[in-house]
């Protein structure tokens, strides 16, 4: 028996990326609980309208009537809590000491672990929203999460403006009992609006994009686990754990809901009675700023080095530059797949041709290329350079210490990998009009999700992001998403037998920050009903 | 010889901390422990520049004004730990209760007499005689002597402190064997010499022979030779079973060579070059032959590679 997951009893962000699914815009809300039955009338309001894990008929197939299905929201609304939040609801202490460590110490208090001080620190650089400590009135206590379908003019539709009303004015109700929280850098201090970038087609209308603002494309990867998606028996081919017999199978649920077993085969501890914990897991809230002036001009400036030193035009070198940082070419084309400018162009060329002529078998193993891939046959990074965000963010079999062991039989598979994954959530913020300096609001909003913030997330960020001992890379860090100090540089190794050197890249500016975060608690419908009626029960 | 591995000697020493009172040294007013004050001490020596920010501050660890020592490391054990009950078998414990013979209630909680002040250092060394670490010891005393000072008179033994010779003494009268050396200088495996598995069990392997064979013809032959063969056979067996362990054991007590350029000059230096080498070819990629050649003749003359002296990563700062 495979795991059975109850859709109805989880939340629905944590399942599928609703940017997939057709919600291109999002509007995140904060609230803070003044007063305890205030705020559990707030979520008990809500929790109805919350969207879960289930399933919505497609558009083009409608369910035959009389039968029971979950109707496709307009806007889908999640809900998330801090440790402040849990205990301004009044969540028992017993409940909340079983809570990990590094929840209840929230993000700002982990800034130096997560490399958050930087270039500046978070005191200044945050939005003011989140620069509120747990304890203190105004401290980030709830996350409303909306994501809304668009308009053929590329707008969000009419309901995700209804909603927010509605959520304003049922704080307006409790008369101070729940407050929505202002102090974000959007057009609206209110809230944090999210959009995908769009583009305009020849008719006028307007058509989401799946990249972010440095032009790549975004999301591609993302872990798939046991039960997850039980209708897609390949889904874990590239996306799950690779095992020693070179196969892939889809990672334990536990990894990321709490109450089922894990990669070490245990059900974690977690906050008392079961129920609470169980089909909830924890998110990342990341508000990252995206320089992408900076990044376009360091990328034009390396790219006369690269242009230069390898005896490539100016165009194919910025190109093959930013795709080894990335470890992907812009449209997604892996290193792997596509170690050189020349293949990527023909991949290109094979893809355009198999769409127009509607050729799915051709797509279908384009697409199928995407993911699967593993590092054994690219030991040196010459094709995907060792250091190159790919590599880091999901080591696949790379780390596995017997990789290049003769025996085949010794190998491990993603085994050291398959502890540290997380499931990517968010979007895109901001407008993407590429301005002259880095002043404006353009970024992504990562909600990364886990069951354990502590080994997943935070390890990631620390160990694989933000250093390189991992990958034998010294001091490096992510040559993207890292923090670049003074002597920060990103080696591309070159195939000795090309008889190019290997080249590096020095002088690299901070192209990522973070402008605000915090940890959140993403509870079942059960721990919501719980919460909002104030009957958790943690003997 | 684990105490000496690999060109570089392992001093584990444990020193006992006084248990009477002590005034504190921080205020006429207060009494206080030996233990208490020595992990003041302790706590307030500096560490070693492990980031930009302490680089900043400049306050080294006083450990790296040797230029032997490679790491260093004071603490204080207060006790040993009690590791829990040990497993009881239940078949076992019926067994022993119907033979009135019952497991005691408890298990025994041992415990140590005094708290101990842990002194652990790897240096380089060329040999693992107790006079060579003594050396090691004078020199370190010479180079702290406050600060070690500081730490001693909290501890037993300190009386005999009277210089140089009386701390080398005192370490070598507290020192226990480093049973688990920690290696890290062999990127590669060291060239072992595999044992001669025949040739030692080559003495074990003709008792055995003359055992069988003497017996066997003992048996249908009957003849004196064949009963002397097997007896010789009986002290041979086991007499070469004991030579194959000990030369085995003998093998097995010699240290690792020195890994090559493992001493610590050569270790800084390594880093040091490793550094500056990076932003050189950060630099100079892309130059023509002609400046790329003059560019690397002034790092060679700015950097040295062949001087292990100078320029150099300064000892303490932990950088790369």
């Amino acid at each position: 028996m495979t795991t059975q997951l109850e859709l109805a009893d989880i939340q629905g962000n944590i399942l599928t990326a609703y940017g997939k699914l057709g919600f291109p815009h999002g509007r995140f809300l904060l609230l803070h609980v003044d007063k305890p039955q205030a705020g559990r009338t707030f979520v008990e309001l809500l929790r109805r309208r919350v969207t879960t894990a289930l399933r919505w008929p497609s558009d083009r197939k409608p369910n035959p009537p009389g039968k029971i299905y979950q109707r496709r929201p307009e806007v889908a609304l999640n809900i998330s809590f801090t440790f402040w939040g849990l205990l301004a609801l009044q969540v028992p202490i017993r409940t909340l000491r079983g809570l990990p460590d590094e929840f209840i110490d929230g993000m700002a208090a982990r800034a130096d672990i997560l490399c958050d001080n930087f270039p500046r620190p978070i005191k200044e650089s945050w939005d003011p929203v989140w620069n509120v400590d747990g304890g203190s009135d105004g401290a980030v206590h709830i996350l409303v999460t909306l994501n809304a379908q668009m308009n053929a003019d590329g707008t969000p539709v009419a309901a995700l403006e209804d909603i927010t009303r509605e959520i304003s004015a049922l704080c307006d109700a409790t008369e101070g009992g729940v407050r929505l929280l202002h102090g974000h850098r959007n057009p609206d201090p209110a809230w944090q609006d999210l959009s995908a970038l769009m583009a305009t087609q020849p008719d006028g209308t307007r058509q989401p994009l799946p990249t972010e603002h440095f032009g790549f494309v975004d999301a591609i990867g993302d872990p798939v686990f046991e039960g997850q998606k039980p209708d897609e028996p390949n889904a874990a081919i590239g996306q799950g754990k690779l095992l020693a017999d070179q196969s892939w199978v889809p990672l334990a649920t536990g990894e990321f809901l709490l109450g089922h077993p894990d990669e070490s085969q245990e059900i974690a501890c977690a906050a008392m009675p079961l129920d609470f914990s169980r089909n909830g897991t924890f998110v990342a809230y990341r508000k990252l700023h995206q320089n992408v002036a900076a990044w376009n001009a360091s990328m034009a400036k390396l790219a006369q080095q690269f242009a230069a030193v390898m005896d490539v035009p100016e165009a194919e070198a910025e190109e093959t530059l930013k795709a080894k940082m990335a470890g992907r070419w812009r449209d997604g084309t892996t290193l792997i797949a596509a170690p050189d400018f020349a293949t990527w162009q023909a991949l290109r060329e094979k893809r355009l041709a198999a769409e127009k002529a509607n050729d799915h078998a051709t797509l279908a193993a384009l697409n199928r290329a995407l993911v699967d891939f593993t590092f054994v046959d690219d030991q040196t990074g010459a094709k995907c350079p060792i250091g190159a965000h790919l590599r880091r963010a999901n080591t696949r079999d790379m780390l596995d210490p017997h990789l290049t062991s003769a025996n085949k039989a010794e190998r491990n598979g993603s085994v050291l990998n398959n502890r540290r994954r997380i499931l990517r959530r968010g979007l895109p913020y901001g407008a993407h009009d590429g301005g002259a300096d880095d002043s404006g609001e353009h970024g992504i909003v990562l909600l990364a999700t886990c069951a354990n913030l502590f080994r997943q997330f935070e390890f990631v960020q620390q160990q694989w992001m933000q250093y390189g001992l991992d990958f034998n890379a010294g001091n490096d860090t992510c040559p993207i998403v890292g923090n670049h100090g003074a002597e920060a540089k990103f080696v591309i190794p070159a195939d000795p037998a090309s008889g190019k050197p290997p080249f590096f890249c020095g002088g690299l500016p901070q192209f990522v920050e973070t402008r605000g975060g915090e940890y959140f608690f993403t509870p079942s419908l059960t721990a919501l009903r719980m919460i909002a009626t104030g009957v958790v029960d943690p003997t | 010889m684990p105490d000496f591995d690999g060109g570089h000697y392992f001093l584990t020493a444990l020193i006992p901390v006084r248990t009477d009172p002590c005034q504190d040294p921080r205020s006429t007013e207060s009494i206080t422990s030996h233990t208490h004050a020595l992990r003041e001490v302790l706590a307030s020596l500096p560490t070693a520049l492990q980031s930009p920010a302490t680089e900043r501050i400049g306050v080294n660890s006083p450990f790296a004004r040797c230029g032997r020592t490679h790491f260093a490391r004071l603490a204080v054990l207060d006790d040993v730990a009690f590791n829990g009950r040990a497993q009881r078998d239940p078949i076992w414990a019926t067994l022993r209760s119907a033979l009135k013979r019952p497991y005691p209630p408890t298990d025994t909680v041992d415990n140590l007499p005094c708290p101990y002040l842990i002194v652990v250092a790897d240096f380089d060394a060329d040999d693992g005689e107790p006079e060579t670490m003594e050396a090691w010891a004078r020199d370190l005393f010479g180079m702290m002597e406050p600060e070690w000072r500081a730490i001693l008179e909290h501890c037993h033994g300190y009386e005999r402190v009277t210089g140089a010779a009386g701390f080398a003494r005192l370490l070598r009268t507290c020192q226990v064997e480093t049973t688990m050396p920690f290696n890290d200088y062999w990127s590669v495996a060291p060239p072992f010499k595999p044992l001669d598995l025949l040739r030692t069990l080559a003495p074990a392997l003709v008792g055995l022979v003359m055992l069988l064979l003497g017996g066997l013809l003992w048996i249908f032959n009957g003849a004196p030779f064949w009963r002397y063969l097997t007896q010789i056979g009986i002290v041979v067996l086991p007499a070469g079973l004991v030579w194959a362990w000990w030369v085995v054991m003998r093998e097995g007590r010699k240290p690792f060579p020195t890994a090559p350029r493992s001493d610590l000059q050569s270790v800084l230096k390594a880093l040091y070059l490793q550094q500056q080498f990076t932003r050189f070819a950060i630099t100079s990629q892309g130059m023509g032959p002609a400046a790329l050649h003059a560019s690397f003749g002034s790092f060679l003359a700015t950097h040295q590679p062949g001087n292990p002296v100078l320029p150099t990563q300064p000892r303490g700062v932990v950088k790369s």
